[in-house]
């Protein structure tokens, strides 16, 4: 009887699990849609040093001043290589400030990749071992978050940017935050 | 090497897992005589019994030897048996058991190779982790460290695929070390390259052809593909640059007009994408090969972004008069459609040069049919033959001096976006001269008038037309821009 019972075990232990993942899908809570610890706080005070000889770094004082928005990107990760178009289309048509942070990457790669792709931002800051990613929350690249002029996380985008999450979420809030500075 | 050890000794495993029962099966064999001495037991214990029965004086004398009789009769014929197999085991039993051992060692192993030769890949190379970026096995994306590893690579996946395309390249290489300045042999490398899917080798070596070659479009246009291709896809600023460039050039080669609204659908800009797509696809001539992509793209994106892509493919087709084909010229039937489906590229394209050669031939003995010279001006517009699309859409505007499109069509033949303003010509001067009577309100007719007038140096003329257009479009209009930015160098 006892040996019956160890042979559905396994059969216990999965239906445990299958539960686990099904119930909040069922509730419909997305996952990605978990609020971040990190909104509303002020960005971690990261000193990153600059990935290009002739552009800076990420330190603390450049997360002030304007509202921006902070991307962490890296070479080796495909859904970066779909998100970058838009990030080009920002850097040329908008005046919004971008600010990259190139996380466990090889600089080399970076550097291929930048030239191929070209380089949207005003400022990028090396994260090699994924400390400041940490900080910020960041679950995997691509991750983008609009920072405000104080310097504080006011939205997390987890994955690719969108032309919808762009146009209905980060460019208003980038209005927003812009005229309440203003 | 490694690999095979392992192999080699996971396969002895298994042998030996297998052999193991039935080299220890001499323990059944016992199991097997003990069951014959058993029985035998079982009948003396009989027999006994019988004898105690008949001292009690529970069994008469008679029955007593008939039972004792039978009993033993029985355990003769078991012993007999036993006699018997104990006899044929030794013989038909090592016979099996060296017919399965046989099986076992050659069959298991020579089964096991075959299905690897066959379903695995012995070529395969090694993927060190020192060689990953991303620490997982996913393929390196962007060659990271060295395109040429990565390169390398590929083309050792290639070669085993095409060994004659890699013959090639090797022997083109060889040819082009000593002849640099062949462009055609670049060229050629190019598409090998392609074919081969070193996509970036393909750019450098386009890149060469091009620098010989500079005026050759179609080189531009696949080293654009080229780029895109080493991109994963993703059109990438270089690629913007190639396309743009053969876009001035051409304004209706294909390829480049669907990698520029690629561009724009990827950096989210579907209205943009769709611009140039449902404008793409209305130059579509019925049964291309990209007609179908072209069309589907246009849908997905429309549904996506939630645009009306219907009513915006009913104002392009509003804005050619020309578009429906007349039943009098005609187009290519059915079979010639399906037929130019199975075709290479190459023959593709003679068998529209051939159309076109048709077309041409018989507006030569019919010179006043409109629609034939528009059909050809838009045909030698698509094969990139500028100089007949011009005298093509002459001959148009020659026929119908009234129709204001037809009339712009031939000013954008001969003055198309991008030519410096050096290179106006005394025929696109009166030709404007021409539409400025015809429309004076039309956008284009107050662009092209301001051309002129800023030629001719009246800087006061052209800036009141620039002005007047700027009023007239959009506050959105893409060139606006532009316009705004020729105003100012006009001075204020």
């Amino acid at each position: 009887m006892l040996n019956r019972l160890l042979f559905l075990l396994p059969l216990l232990i999965f239906a445990v699990i299958a539960g686990y993942f099904t119930v909040p899908i069922l509730t419909k809570k997305d996952p990605h849609l978990l609020p971040s610890v990190m909104i509303d706080k002020p960005a971690p005070p990261h000193d990153l040093g600059p990935l290009l000889e002739d552009k800076p770094g990420v330190g603390p004082e450049a997360l002030r001043g304007e509202v921006k928005l902070v991307n962490f990107f890296a070479s080796w990760c495909g859904p970066c290589r779909v998100e970058h178009p838009i990030l080009m289309r920002l850097a040329a048509e908008t005046d919004l400030p971008l600010v990259g942070i190139n996380y466990k990457d090889q600089r080399d790669a970076a550097l291929v990749w930048l030239r191929e792709l070209g380089d949207p931002f005003g400022r990028i800051g090396v994260d090699g071992d994924g400390r400041a990613a940490i900080d910020w929350g960041v679950y995997g690249v691509p991750e983008t978050y609009v920072v405000d002029a104080s310097g504080h996380i006011r939205y997390r985008h987890v994955g690719p940017l969108t032309a919808q999450a762009l146009k209905e979420t980060i460019l208003p809030m980038v209005e927003q935050l812009k005229a309440a500075k203003g | 090497m490694i690999f095979w050890v392992f192999a080699g000794v996971l396969t002895f495993g298994i042998v030996l897992l297998l052999l193991w029962p039935v080299l220890s099966a001499g323990t059944d064999e016992e199991n097997g005589e003990g069951a014959g001495e058993e029985a035998l037991a079982v009948y003396r214990d009989q027999l006994q019994e019988l004898e105690r029965d008949l001292d009690v004086g529970r069994l008469g004398a008679e029955d007593f030897e008939a039972a004792k009789l039978e009993v033993e009769r029985r355990m003769l014929a078991a012993a007999a048996e036993q006699e018997k197999s104990a006899a044929a085991s030794p013989q038909s039993v090592r016979k099996r058991r060296l017919a399965a051992s046989v099986l076992v060692i050659f069959a298991v192993p020579a089964g096991a190779l075959l299905t690897y030769v066959s379903v695995g890949s012995p070529g395969m190379r090694d993927l060190p982790l020192t060689a990953r970026t991303d620490g997982a096995g996913t393929r390196t994306l962007a060659g990271s460290t060295g395109s040429q590893a990565t390169g390398q690579e590929r083309a050792n996946g290639a070669q085993q695929e095409q060994p004659g395309v890699s013959e090639m390249i090797t022997g083109l290489q060889a040819k082009l070390e000593n002849n640099p300045d062949d462009a055609d042999g670049w060229a050629l490398l190019g598409r090998s390259y392609m074919v081969t899917e070193r996509y970036r080798d393909a750019v450098d070596a386009y890149a060469k052809a091009i620098a010989l070659t500079p005026d050759n479009l179609q080189l531009i246009a696949a080293r654009g593909e080229a780029l895109v291709l080493a991109a994963d896809g993703v059109v990438p600023p270089a690629a913007v640059e190639d396309f743009r460039a053969v876009n001035l050039k051409q304004p209706l080669e294909p390829r480049a007009r669907y990698y520029l609204g690629l561009a724009r659908s990827q950096a989210a800009d579907a209205a943009g994408a769709l611009k140039w797509w449902i404008a793409l696809e209305a130059d579509t001539p019925p049964g291309a090969p990209w007609e179908a992509l072209v069309t589907q793209r246009i849908d997905e994106i429309g549904t996506e972004a939630g645009i009306d892509v219907a009513s915006l493919r009913e104002a392009e087709r509003e804005s050619r008069p020309e578009s429906p084909a007349p039943a009098s010229v005609p187009g290519p039937s059915a079979d010639d459609v399906a037929a130019a489906q199975d075709m290479t590229a190459e023959d593709r394209s003679a068998m529209i040069q051939s159309m076109v050669d048709r077309l041409a031939d018989r507006l030569q003995e019919e010179p006043d049919d409109l629609d034939g010279w528009l059909r050809l001006a838009r045909a030698y517009g698509v094969l990139g033959k500028t100089k007949e699309a011009i005298n093509a859409q002459a001959n148009a505007a020659r026929l119908a001096p009234d129709d204001l499109n037809i009339q712009l069509s031939y000013a954008r033949a001969l003055f198309p976006p991008g030519t410096p303003e050096t290179g106006m010509t005394e025929e696109f001067v009166s030709l404007v001269g021409h539409i400025r009577e015809l429309a004076p309100n039309n956008p284009d007719s107050l662009f092209y008038g301001g051309l002129v007038a800023y030629r001719k140096g009246d800087a006061a003329t052209a800036k009141a037309l620039w002005s007047d257009l700027l009023a007239l479009i959009g506050p959105d209009a893409p060139a606006r821009g532009m316009l705004e930015a020729r105003i100012k160098a006009l001075g204020g």
